[in-house]
């Protein structure tokens, strides 16, 4: 490999090991099922660890104690419905209140109500890149799953060659940069912030200060 | 696994061959998202979605200004001149905080904290509409089986989805809030003039003579009735309001006369006199159209000016004065609506709104201009005929809440809140195990806290709503309901329909899993094993828009609104026995009622216990659970106070915004601010109703204020058997209590 292979190949590397990583928070923070128990097996925590180092985050102990606990449960339905009871009660219904809901405008809009001025900045964003809400996602644009997923999304689309690419890599290049800096990254520390402080669920917390230290480097990233 | 750093370098993206490698995470589809615009859900950009405000039953035409994918701002539709005239409230115009409130309920949840009260975390869990329409399903069909269908108890209102479920079910038990409303005004109506039903349309803007008896919808901001009410104070009418206290309607009135609570029926029995006694009233009207003139004029002979004077603190004089005003200026209108003083609100309340009636028969102004019209509705079939089923018998005639002892109540099938706790925990007249509440909330009961009791007693219960309520936290299945804001359809006007109009609602599709009330009774139907009820709602709309001669398209290209604009002709045959207005009523008298309003006192009066009668108000901004988690409209008054006169309040030694401690015989004290006003008279205490929500889950609202139903009580069917002779209602004399207050 000449040197330039090398440094593309590098910033592929890097580039697909972060949009590993927002895939696996827009997992981690969707209604959990068996397919996120199984992203902690422990036969599977490799895919993504790598792209942990790759970005220079030791989180090897972090998942390890995840999935540690995760064995703990005697059943994976045990498990999930300790994640379903919790994800509710954090993230769509609870008493006393909800306390983290997962939209982006409850952070950053006047009164905090649902569909701000924020949402639509976020689904104009989807527009650009030649998404629509998908049928089956009964949830609010701005929601964090799909925010993290979007960002996933625009990073391997930008790695595709160009001949498939209907929008040109530069026009996404824009709009992830625009996302991150004027939406993502304003309102996602408060939102993790909030999730590590009230979560009971050991999970949780973990992966939501994970999160947080995960979006502290992506805005010091984007700021170089 | 260890993959070693080659490995992960081919697994996170190598390109072989043009192809990029994506790592297992990456390769699955996208979940939130549909990679063309086609065919993912569609967003609302910019649009003025047309709909019809739900906030009320007004239901004032709306325009809802979508920028951004958005509701922004609300306004009335100008095309919709028979409710809002192009005008809405401050309910309606905020009605987008309640839909993009984060606290709404998002989809269906179970309970798993099987412990419930006050203080108990539900620890709710999401779950999908298969699961819970099939546990509803086997939780009913169980009851059922083991108690009977009467063990199934329905908390819903008597619309016609509802009364599909009872009727699909065969229960008796379909309970709503009406006799803490205006149940009275109904059964009195439905007795003396209509067969059935009463009068919502008012024409107040061709009355040039208003009297009002408590009535206060323009301080409640009911746009029919305020803008008649402006109408006809723009063309002189002249404004005459009794209240103990200056509501708004009476701050706009000529004359506010603060009568004592509870003896508005005195007044008008003395009214009625004077006016039979001097010979005032409507001759031609009276002989054509009212049956029993001779007997009320015999029997009101009994109640002159002089007589009701002291019992209402209203000097002979002004009463004698205001009959002759009423009688004398036409048209003379005297509105009645919800919870005024006719309204179930004292033992003795269904006489006066039977008064009322017969008050307004006397000056010919019943199905006339400037007086009441019974609301004119298209032509439109009944969901039975749209889709025929044949209802399980039902055998069980007896309520839980006692209402079959009260048959002209009865009749309405709209059951009552205030004695339903008794029937609950008693167990008689027999068991009832599980229940779904649709809509309605535990501070809508006298003393929640019997109800809570009652409620928790169920076996299983289901709540469908909006907000997660008090009552939710009760529940054991929690479903959500849709915003209207959210949906598409058609809204046939119930109020102030002086002709047929109906309106077309463009929603903004639902925001999370909510289902419509419909679909969600279709959905229970289903899983009890009883398909052949379902209904296809929005067939039916389709059907009914075809019986009026109208359609979709018609609504869509022409404002959103369908009229067939003629002004009313005013009935000349009614529908009771005698085919005129009954002043002597021979329904009531089948029934073994007082056939002519009889003068009652109220059941309570000031002890030195309790020496103060209260007296609640309902903000014009507030909306029972429909908008009490608005943080901007909980900002207007965050929370609620007790209004007391000067004197009284010196009489106590407290100061305007200090706390006062108020108590009654529920045994509950409450602890609120004091706000000193003259507006009141000095044996009455005032606070506004709609506060106090102890559900944490609505966070703006949460903590607020006090519940005013904490001080008063639920009913005994034994107590209420005593007022049986003249509350064929079955009305539930609401504020019919008095309270103590000190110092905090």
């Amino acid at each position: 490999m000449g040197e330039l292979e090398e440094r593309k190949a590098r910033s592929r590397e890097f580039s697909l090991a972060r949009a590993v990583i927002y895939r696996l928070f827009s997992r981690c923070f969707s209604y959990p099922d068996r397919e996120l128990l199984d992203l902690f097996d422990s036969a599977r925590v490799g895919e993504y660890l790598d792209s942990w180092r790759c970005l220079g985050f030791n989180s090897s102990e972090d998942i390890a104690k995840v999935t540690g606990w995760l064995n703990e449960f005697p059943t994976h339905q045990a498990a999930l419905d300790e994640f379903e009871k919790e994800y509710t009660r954090l993230f769509v219904n609870a008493f006393p209140r909800v306390p983290a809901p997962p939209y982006s405008s409850v952070y950053l809009d006047k009164y905090g109500r649902v569909w701000g001025q924020s949402t639509a900045q976020a689904a104009r964003l989807y527009e650009g890149a030649g998404l629509s809400i998908a049928q089956g996602f009964r949830d609010i644009p701005d929601h964090i799953s799909a925010e993290m997923e979007f960002v996933s999304y625009l990073i391997v689309e930008q790695q595709k060659t160009r001949e498939d690419a209907s929008i040109p890599i530069q026009e996404l290049a824009s709009i992830e940069r625009r996302f991150l800096t004027d939406h993502l990254l304003r309102w996602a520390p408060a939102f993790f912030s909030r999730v590590a402080e009230c979560s009971r669920l050991n999970f949780y917390h973990v992966t939501a200060s994970l999160g947080r230290q995960f979006i502290e480097e992506e805005t010091k990233h984007l700021g170089r | 696994m260890e993959l070693n750093r080659r490995d992960f370098l081919k697994s996170a993206g190598g390109v072989a061959g043009g192809l990029i490698l994506l790592p297992s995470l990456l390769d699955g589809e996208l979940k939130a998202f549909a990679r063309s615009p086609q065919s993912g859900r569609p967003i609302v950009w910019d649009k003025v979605l047309r709909q019809s405000c739900a906030v009320c039953d007004n239901t004032c035409g709306m325009l809802a200004y979508v920028r951004d994918g958005r509701i922004k701002w609300i306004e009335g539709n100008p095309a919709d001149i028979l409710g809002g005239e192009g005008k809405v409230c401050v309910k309606g115009a905020s009605a987008m905080r309640t839909l993009y409130d984060p606290d709404r309920l998002k989809s269906p949840l179970n309970r798993t904290n099987p412990k419930k009260g006050r203080d108990e975390d539900p620890g709710w869990v999401k779950i999908s509409w298969d699961e819970a329409f099939s546990t509803i399903g086997a939780k009913f069909n169980e009851a059922i089986a083991k108690y009977g269908p009467e063990s199934v108890l329905l908390i819903v209102r008597p619309k016609e989805q509802d009364t599909r479920l009872q009727k699909a079910i065969g229960t008796p038990n379909q309970i709503a809030h009406v006799d803490t409303c205006y149940i009275t005004h109904e059964v009195a109506w439905g007795a003396l003039v209509s067969g059935g039903g009463r009068s919502w349309t008012l024409d107040l803007e061709n009355a040039r003579y208003i009297l009002s008896f408590g009535w206060d919808q323009p301080g409640k901001s009911m746009q029919s009735h305020l803008q008649g009410f402006i109408k006809a104070k723009e063309q002189g009418a002249k404004v005459v309001v009794f209240d103990p206290r200056m509501s708004l309607t009476a701050a706009k009135a000529d004359e506010w006369i603060p009568i004592k609570p509870g003896t508005d029926l005195a007044v008008i029995l003395a009214m009625m006199n004077v006016i039979i006694s001097e010979g005032l009233y409507d001759k031609d009207y009276v002989a054509n159209y009212t049956h029993g003139f001779d007997k009320l004029a015999e029997h009101i002979k009994q109640y002159p000016p002089e007589w009701a004077a002291p019992i209402s603190e209203v000097p002979a004089s002004d009463i004698i004065r205001i009959a002759r005003e009423f009688a004398t200026t036409k048209p003379a209108m005297l509105p009645t609506h919800k919870r005024d003083a006719g309204g179930p609100l004292y033992a003795n309340s269904f006489g006066l709104a039977q008064a009322e009636i017969i008050m307004s028969a006397l000056v010919g102004n019943i199905e006339r201009p400037g007086g009441f019209f019974m609301s004119r509705k298209p032509k439109s079939r009944s969901v039975d005929e749209f889709a025929p089923a044949k209802y399980p018998e039902m055998k069980e005639k007896r309520r839980v809440d006692g209402q079959d002892l009260f048959p002209l109540a009865n009749a309405q099938r709209k059951g009552a809140f205030a004695h339903l706790a008794e029937g609950i925990l008693s167990g008689k007249p027999y068991l009832v195990k599980v229940g779904l509440a649709s809509a309605y909330n535990v501070l809508s009961f006298p003393n929640p806290d019997t109800i809570i009791e009652a409620l928790k007693a169920l076996d299983f219960l289901v709540a469908v709503d909006l907000l997660p309520s008090e009552l939710c936290q009760l529940a054991d299945i929690v479903l959500p309901d849709v915003h209207f804001l959210e949906k598409d359809g058609v809204e046939t006007r119930e109020y102030h329909a002086m002709w047929p109009q109906i309106m077309l609602r463009e929603g903004v599709g639902t925001l999370w899993e909510e289902k419509s009330w419909g679909s969600i009774v279709n959905g229970i139907v289903e899983a009890m094993g009883k398909p052949e009820f379902k209904v296809d709602w929005k067939g039916l709309e389709e059907a009914r828009l075809q019986d009026a001669g109208t359609s979709m398209e018609y609504l869509k290209a022409n404002n959103g609104i369908w009229e067939d604009k003629k002004p009313p002709t005013g009935w000349t045959e009614f529908k009771t026995p005698s085919k005129k207005i009954e002043l002597y009523s021979t329904v009531l008298e089948k029934d073994g009622y007082e056939p002519l309003p009889a003068w009652h006192e109220r059941l309570t009066q000031p002890t030195t216990e309790y020496p103060y009668y209260i007296l609640t108000e309902h903000l014009p901004w507030r909306r029972m659970g429909k908008n009490s988690n608005d943080p901007i409209l909980v900002e207007l008054l965050p929370e609620n106070f007790l209004h007391l006169h000067p004197d009284t309040a010196a009489k106590l030694g407290v100061k305007e915004g200090e706390y006062v401690i108020v108590e009654s015989l529920t045994g509950k004290s409450l602890k609120i601010r004091a706000h000193i006003t003259v507006n009141i008279r000095r044996d009455c205490v005032m606070t506004e109703h709609s506060f106090g929500n102890w559900s944490k889950g609505l966070h703006a609202a949460y903590g607020r204020g006090t519940n005013d139903g904490e001080l008063l009580p639920e009913r005994r069917i034994e107590d209420t058997l005593k007022t049986k002779a003249y509350n064929p209602a079955f009305g539930s004399y609401l504020l019919d209590i008095c309270v103590s207050v000190r110092k905090a």
